[in-house]
Protein backbone atom coordinates (compact mmCIF):
# COMPACT_ATOMS: atom_id res chain seq x y z
CA UNK A 1 0.00 0.00 0.00
CA UNK A 2 1.83 2.95 -1.07
CA UNK A 3 1.65 6.42 0.97
CA UNK A 4 3.46 9.57 0.96
CA UNK A 5 4.43 11.06 4.01
CA UNK A 6 3.55 15.19 3.44
CA UNK A 7 6.23 17.40 5.14
CA UNK A 8 3.14 19.96 5.61
CA UNK A 9 1.95 18.39 8.04
CA UNK A 10 4.80 20.50 10.05
CA UNK A 11 2.27 22.17 12.18
CA UNK A 12 2.82 22.72 15.68
CA UNK A 13 0.57 20.83 18.50
CA UNK A 14 0.99 24.46 19.83
CA UNK A 15 -0.05 26.36 17.40
CA UNK A 16 -4.96 26.22 17.02
CA UNK A 17 -4.83 29.24 14.44
CA UNK A 18 -4.00 26.75 11.94
CA UNK A 19 -7.34 25.24 12.39
CA UNK A 20 -8.96 28.23 11.29
CA UNK A 21 -6.70 28.73 7.94
CA UNK A 22 -7.34 25.18 7.05
CA UNK A 23 -10.83 24.28 7.85
CA UNK A 24 -13.01 24.20 4.46
CA UNK A 25 -15.92 25.67 6.26
CA UNK A 26 -16.69 28.82 4.99
CA UNK A 27 -19.72 29.74 7.59
CA UNK A 28 -17.28 30.92 10.90
CA UNK A 29 -20.05 31.14 13.46
CA UNK A 30 -20.15 27.55 13.53
CA UNK A 31 -16.62 27.78 13.87
CA UNK A 32 -17.21 26.49 17.63
CA UNK A 33 -13.99 24.74 19.07
CA UNK A 34 -14.67 22.66 22.33
CA UNK A 35 -13.86 24.24 25.00
CA UNK A 36 -12.67 21.29 27.26
CA UNK A 37 -9.02 20.78 27.94
CA UNK A 38 -6.78 23.16 25.95
CA UNK A 39 -4.72 19.75 25.26
CA UNK A 40 -7.28 18.59 23.86
CA UNK A 41 -9.48 21.18 21.83
CA UNK A 42 -5.99 21.58 19.63
CA UNK A 43 -4.91 18.18 19.02
CA UNK A 44 -8.55 17.02 17.47
CA UNK A 45 -7.86 20.07 14.96
CA UNK A 46 -4.79 18.76 13.59
CA UNK A 47 -6.64 17.67 9.66
CA UNK A 48 -5.66 14.98 7.99
CA UNK A 49 -5.01 15.26 4.15
CA UNK A 50 -6.56 12.56 1.68
CA UNK A 51 -3.97 10.22 1.51
CA UNK A 52 -3.65 9.33 5.12
CA UNK A 53 -7.69 9.56 5.36
CA UNK A 54 -8.21 6.90 2.92
CA UNK A 55 -5.38 4.60 4.32
CA UNK A 56 -7.68 4.60 7.75
CA UNK A 57 -11.39 4.86 5.87
CA UNK A 58 -9.93 1.42 3.70
CA UNK A 59 -10.06 -0.28 6.82
CA UNK A 60 -13.47 0.57 8.61
CA UNK A 61 -16.25 -1.81 8.49
CA UNK A 62 -18.46 -1.04 5.54
CA UNK A 63 -21.52 -0.41 7.49
CA UNK A 64 -19.89 1.99 9.22
CA UNK A 65 -18.55 3.79 6.14
CA UNK A 66 -22.18 4.11 4.55
CA UNK A 67 -23.90 4.64 7.76
CA UNK A 68 -21.67 7.07 9.13
CA UNK A 69 -18.64 8.33 7.22
CA UNK A 70 -20.58 9.36 4.38
CA UNK A 71 -22.50 12.07 6.15
CA UNK A 72 -19.70 14.03 7.82
CA UNK A 73 -19.16 15.82 4.84
CA UNK A 74 -19.30 16.03 1.26
CA UNK A 75 -15.62 15.63 0.47
CA UNK A 76 -15.95 12.39 2.81
CA UNK A 77 -18.95 11.40 0.46
CA UNK A 78 -17.53 11.50 -2.84
CA UNK A 79 -14.32 10.04 -1.74
CA UNK A 80 -15.99 7.05 -0.13
CA UNK A 81 -17.69 7.32 -3.77
CA UNK A 82 -14.48 7.22 -5.99
CA UNK A 83 -13.73 3.91 -7.61
CA UNK A 84 -9.89 4.14 -5.98
CA UNK A 85 -11.21 4.14 -2.67
CA UNK A 86 -14.14 1.02 -3.26
CA UNK A 87 -10.76 -0.84 -4.86
CA UNK A 88 -8.55 -0.13 -2.46
CA UNK A 89 -11.18 -1.72 -0.09
CA UNK A 90 -11.68 -4.63 -2.08
CA UNK A 91 -7.78 -4.97 -2.09
CA UNK A 92 -8.12 -5.51 2.35
CA UNK A 93 -11.46 -7.31 1.71
CA UNK A 94 -10.54 -9.80 -0.75
CA UNK A 95 -8.41 -11.76 2.27
CA UNK A 96 -11.49 -11.97 4.67
CA UNK A 97 -14.23 -12.80 2.16
CA UNK A 98 -17.73 -14.07 4.30
CA UNK A 99 -20.96 -16.24 3.63
CA UNK A 100 -24.11 -14.53 1.66
CA UNK A 101 -26.81 -16.82 3.30
CA UNK A 102 -29.99 -16.66 0.32
CA UNK A 103 -33.03 -18.15 1.39
CA UNK A 104 -34.62 -19.12 -1.44
CA UNK A 105 -38.15 -19.65 0.00
CA UNK A 106 -38.20 -15.78 0.81
CA UNK A 107 -35.84 -13.46 -0.39
CA UNK A 108 -35.79 -10.74 2.47
CA UNK A 109 -34.84 -13.97 4.43
CA UNK A 110 -31.21 -13.88 3.00
CA UNK A 111 -28.83 -12.11 5.47
CA UNK A 112 -24.64 -11.53 5.38
CA UNK A 113 -22.28 -13.77 8.15
CA UNK A 114 -19.14 -12.01 8.37
CA UNK A 115 -16.38 -14.30 9.78
CA UNK A 116 -14.85 -13.26 12.87
CA UNK A 117 -13.55 -16.10 13.98
CA UNK A 118 -12.55 -19.71 12.67
CA UNK A 119 -10.77 -21.92 14.65
CA UNK A 120 -10.98 -26.07 14.59
CA UNK A 121 -13.42 -25.89 12.47
CA UNK A 122 -15.98 -23.94 14.29
CA UNK A 123 -17.15 -20.29 12.88
CA UNK A 124 -18.06 -17.47 14.84
CA UNK A 125 -19.99 -15.07 12.71
CA UNK A 126 -21.60 -11.59 13.24
CA UNK A 127 -25.18 -11.65 11.04
CA UNK A 128 -25.58 -8.80 8.91
CA UNK A 129 -28.95 -8.45 7.30
CA UNK A 130 -28.73 -7.90 4.04
CA UNK A 131 -31.83 -9.34 2.40
CA UNK A 132 -31.99 -9.67 -1.51
CA UNK A 133 -35.27 -7.37 -2.54
CA UNK A 134 -37.83 -10.26 -3.90
CA UNK A 135 -38.99 -10.68 -7.61
CA UNK A 136 -35.71 -10.68 -8.63
CA UNK A 137 -34.88 -14.46 -8.78
CA UNK A 138 -32.06 -16.83 -7.66
CA UNK A 139 -28.63 -15.80 -7.45
CA UNK A 140 -26.47 -17.43 -10.32
CA UNK A 141 -23.45 -16.21 -9.62
CA UNK A 142 -21.13 -13.66 -7.86
CA UNK A 143 -18.24 -11.86 -7.73
CA UNK A 144 -16.48 -8.74 -5.75
CA UNK A 145 -19.78 -8.15 -3.92
CA UNK A 146 -21.90 -7.63 -7.00
CA UNK A 147 -24.85 -10.73 -6.88
CA UNK A 148 -26.24 -11.92 -10.31
CA UNK A 149 -30.02 -12.80 -9.93
CA UNK A 150 -31.87 -14.35 -12.65
CA UNK A 151 -35.79 -14.77 -12.75
CA UNK A 152 -36.18 -15.68 -16.40
CA UNK A 153 -34.48 -14.65 -19.43
CA UNK A 154 -36.13 -11.33 -19.86
CA UNK A 155 -35.68 -10.76 -15.88
CA UNK A 156 -31.95 -10.90 -14.89
CA UNK A 157 -30.28 -8.34 -12.49
CA UNK A 158 -26.91 -7.50 -11.05
CA UNK A 159 -27.12 -6.00 -7.57
CA UNK A 160 -24.85 -5.27 -5.09
CA UNK A 161 -26.91 -5.56 -1.89
CA UNK A 162 -24.73 -3.57 0.81
CA UNK A 163 -25.65 -0.51 -1.46
CA UNK A 164 -29.14 -1.56 -2.51
CA UNK A 165 -27.98 -0.31 -6.25
CA UNK A 166 -29.23 -2.65 -9.11
CA UNK A 167 -29.24 -2.68 -12.59
CA UNK A 168 -31.48 -4.97 -15.05
CA UNK A 169 -29.27 -7.12 -17.77
CA UNK A 170 -30.26 -7.24 -21.40
CA UNK A 171 -32.55 -10.42 -22.26
CA UNK A 172 -30.81 -13.85 -21.89
CA UNK A 173 -30.26 -15.28 -25.74
CA UNK A 174 -31.40 -18.82 -24.91
CA UNK A 175 -32.59 -20.68 -27.28
CA UNK A 176 -35.82 -22.38 -25.44
CA UNK A 177 -37.21 -22.11 -22.17
CA UNK A 178 -34.88 -23.79 -19.56
CA UNK A 179 -34.84 -23.87 -15.68
CA UNK A 180 -31.83 -24.87 -14.81
CA UNK A 181 -29.47 -21.99 -15.50
CA UNK A 182 -27.60 -21.89 -12.52
CA UNK A 183 -24.61 -24.01 -13.72
CA UNK A 184 -24.21 -22.05 -17.19
CA UNK A 185 -23.97 -18.72 -16.02
CA UNK A 186 -22.34 -16.52 -13.95
CA UNK A 187 -20.89 -13.38 -13.24
CA UNK A 188 -16.49 -12.51 -13.61
CA UNK A 189 -14.69 -9.46 -13.23
CA UNK A 190 -11.58 -9.05 -15.61
CA UNK A 191 -8.77 -8.65 -13.06
CA UNK A 192 -6.30 -5.47 -15.15
CA UNK A 193 -9.50 -3.69 -15.90
CA UNK A 194 -11.93 -4.10 -13.48
CA UNK A 195 -13.85 -4.62 -15.77
CA UNK A 196 -17.59 -7.16 -14.93
CA UNK A 197 -19.28 -9.03 -17.33
CA UNK A 198 -21.44 -12.17 -17.74
CA UNK A 199 -20.94 -15.36 -19.32
CA UNK A 200 -23.87 -17.82 -20.63
CA UNK A 201 -23.71 -21.34 -22.13
CA UNK A 202 -26.88 -21.97 -24.17
CA UNK A 203 -27.45 -25.64 -25.78
CA UNK A 204 -28.94 -25.11 -28.37
CA UNK A 205 -30.59 -27.88 -30.67
CA UNK A 206 -30.09 -27.54 -34.55
CA UNK A 207 -31.79 -30.38 -35.95
CA UNK A 208 -30.65 -33.11 -33.79
CA UNK A 209 -27.49 -31.75 -32.79
CA UNK A 210 -26.93 -30.15 -29.71
CA UNK A 211 -24.42 -27.49 -29.26
CA UNK A 212 -22.92 -25.66 -26.52
CA UNK A 213 -22.83 -21.62 -27.32
CA UNK A 214 -20.69 -19.63 -25.32
CA UNK A 215 -22.04 -15.80 -24.90
CA UNK A 216 -20.38 -12.74 -22.80
CA UNK A 217 -21.92 -9.63 -22.11
CA UNK A 218 -20.18 -6.83 -20.56
CA UNK A 219 -22.12 -4.98 -17.69
CA UNK A 220 -23.36 -1.22 -18.34
CA UNK A 221 -21.30 -1.07 -21.47
CA UNK A 222 -23.45 -4.02 -24.09
CA UNK A 223 -27.08 -3.75 -24.78
CA UNK A 224 -27.00 -7.67 -26.39
CA UNK A 225 -25.04 -10.73 -25.85
CA UNK A 226 -22.15 -11.28 -27.67
CA UNK A 227 -21.77 -15.13 -29.02
CA UNK A 228 -17.86 -16.15 -28.72
CA UNK A 229 -17.97 -19.28 -29.35
CA UNK A 230 -19.37 -22.74 -30.04
CA UNK A 231 -19.02 -26.57 -29.02
CA UNK A 232 -20.67 -29.41 -30.28
CA UNK A 233 -22.03 -32.23 -28.09
CA UNK A 234 -24.09 -35.37 -27.81
CA UNK A 235 -26.15 -34.28 -25.13
CA UNK A 236 -26.94 -38.13 -23.17
CA UNK A 237 -30.25 -37.68 -20.47
CA UNK A 238 -27.38 -37.82 -17.60
CA UNK A 239 -24.70 -35.48 -19.03
CA UNK A 240 -23.02 -33.23 -16.47
CA UNK A 241 -21.75 -29.69 -16.40
CA UNK A 242 -20.58 -26.87 -14.11
CA UNK A 243 -19.15 -23.51 -14.52
CA UNK A 244 -16.16 -22.81 -12.19
CA UNK A 245 -14.79 -19.03 -11.22
CA UNK A 246 -12.01 -18.04 -9.27
CA UNK A 247 -11.58 -14.49 -9.14
CA UNK A 248 -8.84 -14.58 -11.97
CA UNK A 249 -8.42 -14.09 -15.78
CA UNK A 250 -10.29 -17.70 -16.57
CA UNK A 251 -13.43 -19.10 -16.77
CA UNK A 252 -13.64 -23.14 -16.54
CA UNK A 253 -16.73 -24.63 -18.38
CA UNK A 254 -16.58 -28.45 -17.00
CA UNK A 255 -18.86 -30.71 -18.81
CA UNK A 256 -19.12 -34.65 -19.35
CA UNK A 257 -17.88 -35.39 -23.11
CA UNK A 258 -15.70 -32.13 -23.31
CA UNK A 259 -14.06 -32.09 -20.09
CA UNK A 260 -12.47 -29.17 -18.87
CA UNK A 261 -12.71 -25.71 -21.15
CA UNK A 262 -10.88 -22.92 -20.34
CA UNK A 263 -12.12 -19.27 -21.14
CA UNK A 264 -9.82 -16.65 -20.78
CA UNK A 265 -12.52 -13.56 -20.36
CA UNK A 266 -10.43 -10.57 -21.34
CA UNK A 267 -10.04 -11.80 -24.80
CA UNK A 268 -12.97 -13.92 -24.48
CA UNK A 269 -12.08 -17.26 -26.26
CA UNK A 270 -11.19 -20.81 -25.19
CA UNK A 271 -7.81 -20.72 -24.68
CA UNK A 272 -6.98 -24.41 -23.67
CA UNK A 273 -9.03 -27.83 -23.51
CA UNK A 274 -8.36 -30.26 -20.68
CA UNK A 275 -9.65 -34.08 -20.54
CA UNK A 276 -11.42 -35.18 -17.76
CA UNK A 277 -10.49 -38.96 -16.87
CA UNK A 278 -12.94 -42.08 -17.08
CA UNK A 279 -12.38 -42.84 -13.36
CA UNK A 280 -14.21 -39.77 -12.68
CA UNK A 281 -16.60 -38.51 -15.92
CA UNK A 282 -17.60 -42.26 -15.42
CA UNK A 283 -19.14 -41.45 -12.21
CA UNK A 284 -20.83 -38.47 -13.28
CA UNK A 285 -23.66 -38.49 -10.88
CA UNK A 286 -21.81 -38.97 -8.11
CA UNK A 287 -19.20 -35.67 -8.70
CA UNK A 288 -18.72 -31.88 -7.96
CA UNK A 289 -16.15 -29.34 -9.08
CA UNK A 290 -14.67 -27.01 -6.90
CA UNK A 291 -11.43 -24.29 -6.66
CA UNK A 292 -9.55 -25.11 -3.29
CA UNK A 293 -7.27 -23.00 -3.18
CA UNK A 294 -5.06 -22.41 -6.24
CA UNK A 295 -6.28 -25.38 -8.12
CA UNK A 296 -9.51 -27.10 -9.46
CA UNK A 297 -10.80 -30.19 -7.78
CA UNK A 298 -13.02 -32.75 -8.23
CA UNK A 299 -15.19 -34.37 -5.26
CA UNK A 300 -16.13 -37.68 -6.02
CA UNK A 301 -18.66 -40.09 -4.24
CA UNK A 302 -18.09 -42.89 -3.46
CA UNK A 303 -20.91 -45.43 -2.09
CA UNK A 304 -24.28 -45.07 -1.48
CA UNK A 305 -24.28 -43.55 2.07
CA UNK A 306 -22.67 -40.05 1.97
CA UNK A 307 -20.19 -40.80 3.94
CA UNK A 308 -17.14 -41.16 1.89
CA UNK A 309 -15.83 -38.41 -0.57
CA UNK A 310 -12.49 -38.45 -2.59
CA UNK A 311 -10.68 -35.38 -3.74
CA UNK A 312 -8.86 -35.22 -7.19
CA UNK A 313 -7.02 -32.45 -8.16
CA UNK A 314 -6.36 -30.72 -11.73
CA UNK A 315 -2.41 -29.80 -12.49
CA UNK A 316 -2.93 -27.10 -14.88
CA UNK A 317 1.17 -27.66 -16.35
CA UNK A 318 0.91 -31.36 -17.44
CA UNK A 319 -3.08 -31.36 -17.68
CA UNK A 320 -3.52 -34.56 -15.82
CA UNK A 321 -5.99 -35.52 -12.47
CA UNK A 322 -3.98 -37.26 -9.72
CA UNK A 323 -5.74 -38.53 -6.24
CA UNK A 324 -5.41 -36.06 -3.73
CA UNK A 325 -6.97 -36.72 -0.62
CA UNK A 326 -9.72 -39.48 0.50
CA UNK A 327 -12.11 -37.57 3.41
CA UNK A 328 -12.44 -39.45 6.69
CA UNK A 329 -15.98 -40.98 6.54
CA UNK A 330 -18.48 -38.53 7.82
CA UNK A 331 -19.60 -38.79 11.29
CA UNK A 332 -22.84 -37.00 11.31
CA UNK A 333 -23.15 -38.43 14.78
CA UNK A 334 -20.43 -36.26 16.29
CA UNK A 335 -20.44 -33.34 13.89
CA UNK A 336 -24.22 -32.46 14.84
CA UNK A 337 -24.91 -34.91 17.62
CA UNK A 338 -27.40 -37.43 15.92
CA UNK A 339 -27.54 -39.65 13.04
CA UNK A 340 -28.47 -38.92 9.58
CA UNK A 341 -29.67 -41.59 7.81
CA UNK A 342 -32.26 -40.37 5.23
CA UNK A 343 -29.63 -38.10 3.25
CA UNK A 344 -31.02 -37.33 -0.19
CA UNK A 345 -27.69 -34.94 -1.38
CA UNK A 346 -24.58 -34.16 -0.21
CA UNK A 347 -23.73 -30.91 -2.39
CA UNK A 348 -20.01 -28.78 -2.20
CA UNK A 349 -20.48 -25.54 -1.91
CA UNK A 350 -16.80 -23.65 -1.51
CA UNK A 351 -13.69 -23.59 -0.23
CA UNK A 352 -12.20 -21.48 2.61
CA UNK A 353 -9.86 -21.51 5.20
CA UNK A 354 -9.28 -25.14 4.03
CA UNK A 355 -12.38 -26.28 4.45
CA UNK A 356 -14.99 -28.03 2.29
CA UNK A 357 -18.10 -26.31 3.03
CA UNK A 358 -20.93 -28.70 1.81
CA UNK A 359 -24.90 -28.60 2.33
CA UNK A 360 -26.58 -31.63 3.30
CA UNK A 361 -30.36 -32.45 2.54
CA UNK A 362 -31.97 -34.89 4.67
CA UNK A 363 -35.62 -36.15 4.40
CA UNK A 364 -37.13 -35.15 7.92
CA UNK A 365 -40.35 -35.64 9.15
CA UNK A 366 -41.44 -38.24 6.95
CA UNK A 367 -41.92 -35.57 4.13
CA UNK A 368 -40.04 -32.30 4.32
CA UNK A 369 -36.68 -31.83 3.33
CA UNK A 370 -34.07 -30.26 5.87
CA UNK A 371 -30.98 -28.56 5.19
CA UNK A 372 -27.66 -28.31 6.74
CA UNK A 373 -24.59 -27.15 6.16
CA UNK A 374 -20.99 -28.68 7.19
CA UNK A 375 -17.46 -27.95 7.05
CA UNK A 376 -15.03 -30.65 6.53
CA UNK A 377 -11.05 -29.28 6.90
CA UNK A 378 -8.40 -31.12 4.86
CA UNK A 379 -5.99 -30.50 7.23
CA UNK A 380 -7.28 -32.53 10.52
CA UNK A 381 -9.89 -34.31 9.00
CA UNK A 382 -12.79 -33.12 11.05
CA UNK A 383 -16.17 -32.43 10.00
CA UNK A 384 -18.19 -30.04 12.11
CA UNK A 385 -22.07 -28.55 11.67
CA UNK A 386 -21.58 -25.36 10.61
CA UNK A 387 -24.02 -23.57 13.65
CA UNK A 388 -24.29 -20.12 12.20
CA UNK A 389 -26.56 -20.81 9.38
CA UNK A 390 -29.91 -21.68 9.92
CA UNK A 391 -31.32 -25.31 9.49
CA UNK A 392 -34.11 -25.07 8.03
CA UNK A 393 -37.16 -26.21 5.75
CA UNK A 394 -36.32 -23.70 3.41
CA UNK A 395 -33.95 -24.27 0.31
CA UNK A 396 -30.89 -22.21 1.57
CA UNK A 397 -27.58 -21.98 -0.77
CA UNK A 398 -24.31 -20.06 0.06
CA UNK A 399 -21.84 -18.24 -1.57
CA UNK A 400 -18.24 -17.37 -0.65
CA UNK A 401 -19.02 -13.25 -0.53
CA UNK A 402 -16.97 -9.80 -0.08
CA UNK A 403 -19.05 -6.97 0.45
CA UNK A 404 -18.06 -3.76 -1.51
CA UNK A 405 -18.48 -0.63 -2.05
CA UNK A 406 -18.86 -1.04 -5.98
CA UNK A 407 -21.57 0.89 -7.98
CA UNK A 408 -23.33 -0.22 -10.51
CA UNK A 409 -22.94 1.91 -13.37
CA UNK A 410 -26.25 3.56 -14.44
CA UNK A 411 -28.73 1.90 -17.07
CA UNK B 1 26.57 8.95 22.08
CA UNK B 2 29.08 8.62 19.24
CA UNK B 3 30.13 4.54 18.83
CA UNK B 4 33.42 3.61 17.38
CA UNK B 5 33.42 3.23 13.70
CA UNK B 6 34.66 -0.23 13.41
CA UNK B 7 31.70 -1.65 16.06
CA UNK B 8 28.88 -4.00 14.51
CA UNK B 9 25.65 -1.73 13.37
CA UNK B 10 23.61 -3.94 15.69
CA UNK B 11 25.48 -2.24 18.54
CA UNK B 12 25.14 1.25 17.30
CA UNK B 13 23.00 3.72 18.77
CA UNK B 14 21.58 7.28 17.09
CA UNK B 15 20.47 10.23 18.97
CA UNK B 16 17.24 11.43 17.69
CA UNK B 17 16.13 15.35 19.03
CA UNK B 18 12.23 16.29 18.83
CA UNK B 19 11.09 19.61 18.07
CA UNK B 20 10.87 20.59 21.55
CA UNK B 21 14.48 20.09 22.30
CA UNK B 22 14.87 16.53 23.63
CA UNK B 23 17.31 14.01 23.09
CA UNK B 24 16.18 10.15 22.66
CA UNK B 25 19.06 7.17 21.46
CA UNK B 26 17.82 4.30 19.48
CA UNK B 27 19.28 1.34 17.96
CA UNK B 28 20.62 1.54 14.53
CA UNK B 29 18.19 -1.00 13.84
CA UNK B 30 15.37 0.14 14.39
CA UNK B 31 16.33 3.54 12.62
CA UNK B 32 16.47 1.36 9.84
CA UNK B 33 12.74 1.06 10.21
CA UNK B 34 11.97 4.89 10.27
CA UNK B 35 12.43 6.01 6.38
CA UNK B 36 12.75 9.37 7.41
CA UNK B 37 15.56 8.68 9.92
CA UNK B 38 17.32 6.84 8.02
CA UNK B 39 17.50 9.15 5.13
CA UNK B 40 18.76 12.04 7.40
CA UNK B 41 21.47 9.42 8.38
CA UNK B 42 22.27 8.51 5.24
CA UNK B 43 22.27 12.48 4.49
CA UNK B 44 23.73 13.57 7.32
CA UNK B 45 25.81 10.96 9.07
CA UNK B 46 25.42 8.45 12.14
CA UNK B 47 27.31 10.40 14.59
CA UNK B 48 25.08 13.68 14.38
CA UNK B 49 22.16 13.82 16.47
CA UNK B 50 19.06 13.91 13.75
CA UNK B 51 16.54 16.64 14.54
CA UNK B 52 13.06 15.69 14.08
CA UNK B 53 10.90 19.04 14.64
CA UNK B 54 7.60 17.75 13.83
CA UNK B 55 8.12 15.01 16.07
CA UNK B 56 7.86 15.60 20.34
CA UNK B 57 9.15 14.42 23.38
CA UNK B 58 5.31 13.03 24.11
CA UNK B 59 5.21 10.83 21.69
CA UNK B 60 9.00 9.64 20.39
CA UNK B 61 9.58 7.40 23.46
CA UNK B 62 6.02 5.80 22.57
CA UNK B 63 7.26 4.82 18.94
CA UNK B 64 10.67 3.79 20.01
CA UNK B 65 9.55 1.45 22.43
CA UNK B 66 7.29 -0.15 19.32
CA UNK B 67 10.33 -0.74 17.31
CA UNK B 68 12.45 -1.46 20.46
CA UNK B 69 9.74 -4.39 20.48
CA UNK B 70 9.82 -4.95 16.51
CA UNK B 71 13.82 -5.59 15.92
CA UNK B 72 13.87 -8.34 18.46
CA UNK B 73 10.50 -9.93 16.80
CA UNK B 74 8.43 -9.72 19.73
CA UNK B 75 5.43 -7.79 18.28
CA UNK B 76 2.23 -9.94 19.24
CA UNK B 77 -1.54 -9.57 19.15
CA UNK B 78 -1.26 -8.97 23.24
CA UNK B 79 1.66 -6.42 22.63
CA UNK B 80 -0.08 -4.22 20.36
CA UNK B 81 -3.34 -4.30 22.08
CA UNK B 82 -1.71 -3.48 25.60
CA UNK B 83 0.49 -0.58 23.28
CA UNK B 84 -2.77 1.01 22.34
CA UNK B 85 -5.20 0.12 25.43
CA UNK B 86 -4.38 3.22 27.47
CA UNK B 87 -3.90 5.70 24.37
CA UNK B 88 -7.27 8.24 24.02
CA UNK B 89 -8.33 8.58 20.51
CA UNK B 90 -6.46 12.05 19.76
CA UNK B 91 -3.07 10.32 21.41
CA UNK B 92 -3.37 7.55 18.82
CA UNK B 93 -3.97 10.30 16.49
CA UNK B 94 -0.47 12.13 17.45
CA UNK B 95 0.81 9.26 17.43
CA UNK B 96 -0.31 8.15 13.61
CA UNK B 97 0.57 11.35 12.22
CA UNK B 98 4.31 11.04 13.71
CA UNK B 99 4.55 7.69 12.20
CA UNK B 100 3.50 8.68 8.89
CA UNK B 101 6.41 11.36 9.26
CA UNK B 102 8.73 8.57 10.04
CA UNK B 103 7.49 6.55 7.52
CA UNK B 104 7.64 3.92 10.03
CA UNK B 105 5.40 1.70 7.85
CA UNK B 106 4.54 -1.24 10.14
CA UNK B 107 3.47 1.16 13.43
CA UNK B 108 1.84 3.20 10.40
CA UNK B 109 -0.45 0.28 9.42
CA UNK B 110 -1.39 -0.87 13.11
CA UNK B 111 -2.04 2.79 14.14
CA UNK B 112 -4.80 3.24 11.16
CA UNK B 113 -6.49 -0.21 11.70
CA UNK B 114 -6.39 0.87 15.26
CA UNK B 115 -8.31 4.63 14.77
CA UNK B 116 -10.37 2.55 11.96
CA UNK B 117 -11.24 0.29 15.06
CA UNK B 118 -12.13 3.00 17.47
CA UNK B 119 -13.99 4.88 14.26
CA UNK B 120 -16.81 1.75 14.03
CA UNK B 121 -18.94 2.59 16.79
CA UNK B 122 -18.35 6.37 17.14
CA UNK B 123 -21.28 8.65 15.65
CA UNK B 124 -20.92 11.21 13.17
CA UNK B 125 -20.38 14.17 14.79
CA UNK B 126 -17.59 12.91 16.64
CA UNK B 127 -16.00 11.78 13.56
CA UNK B 128 -16.03 15.32 12.27
CA UNK B 129 -14.62 16.45 15.80
CA UNK B 130 -11.62 13.93 15.55
CA UNK B 131 -10.86 15.24 11.97
CA UNK B 132 -11.67 18.72 12.62
CA UNK B 133 -14.29 18.62 9.67
CA UNK B 134 -17.26 20.60 9.41
CA UNK B 135 -20.39 19.63 8.09
CA UNK B 136 -21.31 20.91 4.80
CA UNK B 137 -24.44 19.02 3.82
CA UNK B 138 -27.54 20.60 4.08
CA UNK B 139 -30.47 18.64 5.93
CA UNK B 140 -32.27 18.78 2.36
CA UNK B 141 -28.57 17.33 0.83
CA UNK B 142 -28.17 15.03 3.93
CA UNK B 143 -31.51 13.64 3.10
CA UNK B 144 -31.23 12.84 -0.21
CA UNK B 145 -28.21 10.98 0.49
CA UNK B 146 -30.01 9.34 3.18
CA UNK B 147 -32.99 8.16 0.46
CA UNK B 148 -29.90 7.06 -1.62
CA UNK B 149 -29.75 3.95 0.23
CA UNK B 150 -33.22 2.89 0.22
CA UNK B 151 -34.05 0.23 -2.61
CA UNK B 152 -35.94 2.02 -5.61
CA UNK B 153 -37.95 -0.97 -7.48
CA UNK B 154 -39.36 1.45 -10.69
CA UNK B 155 -38.96 -0.70 -13.08
CA UNK B 156 -39.96 -4.35 -12.16
CA UNK B 157 -42.62 -5.73 -13.15
CA UNK B 158 -44.82 -8.37 -11.25
CA UNK B 159 -44.46 -11.18 -14.20
CA UNK B 160 -43.56 -10.91 -17.53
Amino acid sequence: MERRFRSQISKSINNCSDYASDSNSHDKKNHNLNNSSQSSKVISNLLLPEDLLISILSLVPLNCLLNSARYVCKSWATTIRSSHFVETCLHHARSKPGLYVENRTNESGSYFLDIKDNVNGYFVFERIDLGIPPRMGRIMGNCDGILLLYKNHVQTFVVNPILNCWLRVPPLPISKDQIDLQKRFTIVRVPHTAEFKLFFIDILEVSGDFWYVFYVLRIGIDNSWKEIARKETTLQWNYFYQLLYNGGNYLYWIETIQGVTMVDIDKEIIVRELPIPPVLMDHHRRIMFLWMGNCISCILRKGVKYRTFQIYNLDFASGKWSFYHEMTPFDYLVACGHELNNILHVVVRLWINNQIILRVVVKWDGKIAKSMHFSYNVKTRQLTEIEGIDVGHNHIEVWLHTNSLVLLPHS
Amino acid sequence: MAQEASSSTSSKTISLKTGDGEIFEIEASAAKQMKTVQRLIDDLGDDITIPLHNVFSKELPKIIEYYKKDITGEITKDFEAEFVKDLNDDEVKVLFLAANYLDANKLFEFLSQNIADRLESKSVEYVRKYFGVENDFTPEEESKLREERAWSFRGIKEDE
